[in-house]
């Protein structure tokens, strides 16, 4: 029998400056939305514990600095992560053109092991402005675009109004799981006795 | 405020020198006003308001609210001594371009080894009067004056035509960049705790100072962390022109080269160098950091862009900076180092790299006696020469560099 596992996943948001990275992440894991966050500068992160299925699962969530210069810095960042969150702003093209250029950076500088299936997701945020009258990217094009690199699971969101942030952040730990649990497919999972180490379903590389 | 507790000051050391040694012996909770009526047992988890020396509003511990009354005293006892050398010495006496520490060494004083054969012994003491000075502290009230003359600011300035700042503004009001975008972005998120700073004129403020410096600095423009920086020095300097010269000095002649161009590489150099000087200094706990993979990066890429104005309480970060101004950007790397020391203990037992931003987080956020900072990293650490680090930078830049190159291929690719 399958005894419940803790488990650590360690996800990390990108996106352009000023998309609402830190807002999700707060509405995440405090429940709040406040105008007062200052500029991340460097990393910053928030733990929560969720739910998935049978497993408790840690969720470290690392929110990052989004000028663009800051992408140099990534390799201390990224690394370990077992999802990747990219955000743009429905009313900003360019933090939606700035997408690819996010999801390429990462891939070079986090290197996962299978980067055609690394688990990432992507949120139109700050749907919620102007009734929805100032957005510029519609949800067809941003599924399009999800589509055409692997059908990455896409969400629009509100940050201040709470909108879809909890269904997102549950589905990437899901994801991440799975991702997780096909790699160690093969492994038995009954066979809990004969070897000194239980195996563990941490991240971790070392 | 300064002047009323000097008409009541008797006991001021005669000899300065031994005035600047002297430690605080008398029971510090004698002269606290509480902020809590509660007793001791009950302050835990209790939160007052305060408001700091730079008008930050701030909700902290009780335990924190009192070393923020230790620290306001001393401000009063650190404005008393340089009241009084001021009557011994001369007024301004601390306002010679000379006397600065930072003079003989940085590109401002292009004559300075030729000034150096001539130093008179009155300079070459009050250099070193005025440097133990500046370790104890400079009174808010002088500081935007102390500053401007350490640091070269006023030198700097005085080669520039009148209007030149205010050119700059005008030139900004009129023309749009990626800079000037991402500085509109910031200016509601810089400090927003702060009430001047949240206001549509502290704004304006900031706005002016950071879009001036992205025009006179193209290959600069602007890095994030900035806005922290130029706001803080806003605050100490009052008027914008002082703060836009303070911001000039620093990236340009206090700091190390391009820390804040666009890719960063000054600031790779330096945070490269403080791995060095962590290995040298706490080799225990920098093997214990490399065995659970934590990359140091992730805590001191905001203390060294923000230098420490994002993580600090406000004066403590201004101590900082006083000594910063005065004797170069080598007090980054010692004021680093004393954080990672004073909390060595804990970090040693830490496991993942979440636990050891944690414990650094909350150690700088609760920092309000600069003096146990500065104590440890001035007198605590060893020697660090101007040399040594010379050395690290240069051998750094070029790894840097190739990695830098590298990066750029493979995105490329």
């Amino acid at each position: 029998m399958a005894t419940r596992k803790r488990t650590l996943l360690k996800v990390i948001i990108l996106g352009d400056s000023g998309v609402g990275k830190t807002s999700l992440m707060n509405q995440f894991v405090n429940k709040k939305f406040s105008n007062q966050y200052k500029a991340t500068i460097g990393a910053d992160f928030l733990t929560k514990e969720v739910q998935v299925e049978d497993r408790l699962v840690t969720m470290q969530i690392w929110d990052t600095a989004g000028q663009e210069r800051f992408q140099s810095l990534g390799v201390a960042f990224y690394r370990g992560a077992d999802c990747c969150v990219l955000v743009y702003d429905v009313n900003l093209l360019k933090s939606f053109e700035s997408l690819s250029n996010w999801r390429d950076e990462f891939l070079v500088q986090a290197s996962p092991s299978d980067p055609e299936n690394f688990p990432f997701m992507v949120l139109g945020n700050k749907v919620d402005i102007d009734g929805g009258n100032s957005r510029v990217v519609s949800e067809k094009r941003a599924k399009t675009w999800c589509a055409s690199k692997g059908d990455i699971p896409y969400f629009e969101t509100s940050a201040k109004d709470d909108l879809n942030v909890d269904v997102a952040f549950q589905c990437i730990a899901k994801n991440a799981l799975k991702n997780e649990t096909d790699e160690e497919i093969y492994l038995p999972d009954t066979i809990d006795f004969s070897s000194g180490s239980t195996h563990t379903s941490s991240s971790c590389s070392c | 405020m300064i002047g009323r507790w000097n008409s009541g000051y008797q006991s001021l050391p005669v000899s300065p020198p031994d005035g600047l040694e002297e430690e605080e012996e008398e029971d510090p909770e004698s002269r606290i006003c509480v902020p809590s009526s509660g007793p001791n047992s009950l302050d835990k988890g209790v939160l007052v308001k305060i408001v700091d020396l730079y008008d930050f509003e701030l909700e902290v511990s009780v335990e924190d609210a009192r070393s923020f009354e230790q620290v306001k005293e001393r401000v009063r006892e650190q404005g008393r001594l340089w009241w009084s050398l001021e009557a011994s010495k001369g007024v301004g006496w601390y306002l010679q371009p000379e006397i600065s520490s930072l003079a003989p060494c940085t590109s401002i004083a292009p004559d300075a080894n030729h000034n150096k054969l001539l130093v008179p012994i009155t300079v070459a003491s009050n250099t070193s009067l005025l440097k133990k000075l500046i370790r104890k502290g400079i009174p808010p009230h002088i500081r935007p004056k102390v500053w401007l003359v350490v640091s070269g600011a006023a030198r700097k300035r005085s080669t520039i035509p009148e209007g030149y700042f205010q050119d700059l503004c005008r030139a900004g009001e009129a023309s749009s960049s990626p800079a000037i975008k991402q500085i509109d972005h910031d200016l509601a998120r810089t400090f927003p705790s702060h009430p001047w700073l949240d206001s549509s004129e502290g704004q304006a403020s900031l706005r002016n100072v950071l879009v001036a410096y992205s025009l006179r600095d193209a290959h600069v423009g602007y890095c994030q962390g900035m806005n922290f920086v130029a706001g803080l020095l806003l605050l100490v300097m009052k008027r914008e022109e002082d703060a836009f010269w303070m911001l000039a000095v620093l990236l340009e002649n206090v700091l190390f080269k391009d820390c804040y161009t666009t890719d960063l590489l000054g600031s790779h150099v330096e945070q490269r160098v403080f791995k060095d000087l962590l290995n040298q200094k706490c080799p225990r706990l920098a093997a214990h950091l490399e065995l659970i993979g934590f990359d140091i990066s992730l805590v001191i890429t905001e203390w060294f862009l923000c230098l420490f104005a994002k993580s600090l309480p406000s004066e403590t970060t201004l101590r900082v900076w006083d000594v910063l101004f005065n004797e170069g950007a080598k007090v980054l790397f010692r004021v680093a180092l004393a954080l990672f020391k004073m909390k060595e203990e804990e970090l040693l037992a830490t496991q993942q790299e979440v636990e050891v931003v944690n414990i650094l987080q909350t150690a700088t956020r609760h920092l309000y006696n600069p003096d146990v900072l500065l104590k440890m990293a001035f007198e605590k650490l060893g020697s660090m020469t101007t040399h040594t680090i010379a050395k690290h930078r240069s051998k750094q830049q070029v790894a840097v560099m190739k990695e830098l190159e590298a990066r750029v291929k493979s995105t490329m690719l």
